[in-house]
């Protein structure tokens, strides 16, 4: 498991730095510059499309055949997939989190500082996160990547969707941004509750998958 | 001593093509050769010993435990070199070596850098910058790192030069010195399996037609040549295959059946098989 997790991790740095740099950016300009809906969320997408990247380039390389040659099982391979998945998410709920708890005592933006509810609400973008890639994952261990992409295109024009729900409010920036509790509790729920479910079949459609 | 691999009446089906109750045992501190053509069935029966794909029939012992069970187990003690190294083009060989080092218990990272210098692997470079030799190269240094009882090959010598492939084939055999140390290898390139192997067995269109001691092939059978004459007086049932050309007919024959007064001259591996295969068709 660990090797796998480091292979991932290399091909992740190599392939995704511009994501990593650009989820930083995206952070500073939040922490420094007052939150924008649309960076947030730009960033928050950027890392559910890393782990979808990264099992492309497995899928190009053949990796998944050549990993059934190693002594790692199958069951181990999927885990690996939701771990990284696990990892980026909370990288970039980390780095958005610690962005919005930056400009809440920022100075320089005067009345646009968010508040401690806006605080909750960026990190319920986390299980969000989550839950998206999670929808896509199974499709690709079960069909390939090129396949498995459709529930992938699906799931972007749930975040376009999304997005455009977002905007549609007409806030220009986090301070208005409140979700209930009740509602970052339930979503965060079923977004975990998606996650597990999403893990278990990949874990039962790859098992049958015949190279 | 147990086999290192038991095969009996393996079995697999596809819509086009069928493995057909395939046999073979390959004792330990031996080396058998997979020969046969493209479609044959040689990956399909490496992948079954792996348990890449699931059998529709038969058994398959890895040093003496069916391969299903403990699969993990059995495979650090297995080093597999692919027809397709699938590693991602990002990677470099150092980074592999971490990796591997993570996956193998065993894993001897000495030996791993030791055999990159041997086999002039850059350890730098991107795995997509190597050519398919380097490739090939670096997969056989991977497979045999984590000191493997067993080493399944999948035509590890294509696209390697000559003098690799050699350095390649001296590898495996100092590999098998150890008699608990043994290899199954597939190859298009008879006369690297020849030079290698102790047992060969020869697929056909998804049926094994033959597995024997090589020696003891080259021993029963002999090549002929003459005349249409000569050869129609050898029994059909000895005759392994025949081939007509401008200057007469040439055929593999047993040993027994060789006419008196006829010059019966030694056959190769890749004869053998060639005359074997056209008499199938």
């Amino acid at each position: 498991m660990k090797g796998l997790l480091l292979k991932d991790f290399y091909v992740s740095l190599r392939t995704g730095w511009l994501y990593f740099a650009v989820t930083l950016v995206f952070g500073a300009i939040i922490a420094f510059g007052g939150a924008r809906p649309f960076v947030f969320l730009t960033a928050a997408y950027l890392m559910i499309i890393l782990p979808m990247t990264v099992l492309a380039i497995d899928e190009r390389a053949k990796w998944h055949v050549y990993a059934d040659a190693l002594p790692v099982t199958r069951a181990q391979v999927v885990a690996e997939k939701y771990i990284l998945t696990l990892l980026l998410s909370a990288f970039s709920a980390a780095v958005l989190a610690a962005s919005v708890l930056i400009a809440m005592f920022n100075p320089l933006l005067g009345d646009e500082r968010p508040d401690l509810s806006s605080f909750l609400s960026t990190l319920s973008c986390f299980p969000l996160e989550l839950a998206l890639t999670s929808v896509c994952i199974p499709f690709v261990f079960r069909f390939g990547f090129d396949k498995g992409r459709i529930a992938y295109m699906f799931a972007c024009a749930l975040v376009g969707v999304g997005l455009g729900v977002f905007t549609s409010w007409n806030v220009n920036d986090l301070p208005n941004i409140n979700i209930p509790s009740h509602i970052m509790l339930i979503s965060s729920a079923a977004s975990a509750a998606v996650f597990g479910a999403s893990w278990a079949a990949s874990t039962l459609l790859y098992k049958t998958r015949e190279f | 001593m147990t086999n290192a691999i038991e095969i009996k009446n393996l079995t697999k089906n596809y819509k086009d093509f069928s493995l057909d109750n395939v046999s073979l045992t390959l004792p330990s501190g031996c080396i058998m050769g997979l020969i046969g053509e493209n479609g044959a069935g040689k990956s399909t029966t490496l992948k079954l010993i792996l348990n890449m794909i699931k059998r529709d029939g038969g058994e398959i012992k890895i040093m003496g435990r069916d391969n299903r069970e403990a699969a993990k187990l059995l495979k650090e003690d297995i080093g597999v070199v692919p027809d397709e190294i699938g590693l991602p083009a990002v990677l470099t060989a150092k980074q592999v070596g971490n990796i591997m080092a993570n996956i193998f218990r065993n894993w001897d990272a000495e030996a791993y850098a030791q055999y990159l210098e041997k086999l002039s692997v850059p350890e730098k470079k991107k795995y997509s910058e190597l050519s398919r030799g380097m490739k090939m190269k670096l997969g056989i240094a991977i497979a045999m790192s984590h000191h493997p009882k067993l080493l399944i090959l999948d035509e590890p010598t294509s696209g390697l030069d000559p003098v690799i492939r050699d350095e390649a084939v001296d590898m495996f055999n100092d590999f098998t010195r150890d008699e608990s140390h043994s290899i199954l290898i597939s190859s298009h390139i008879v006369s690297d399996l020849e030079k290698l192997c102790d047992y060969i067995a020869f697929l056909h269109k998804g049926r094994l037609m033959l597995c024997e001691e090589k020696d003891r092939l080259k021993e029963e059978y002999k090549i002929v040549r003459g005349s249409k004459e000569v050869i129609s007086g050898i029994p059909a049932g000895s005759v392994i295959g025949k081939k007509e050309t401008p200057y007469g007919v040439e055929a593999i024959v047993h040993k027994s059946a060789v006419p008196s007064g006829v010059e019966a001259g030694a056959v190769d591996i890749e004869q053998l098989f060639v005359f074997m295969v056209r008499k199938e068709g």
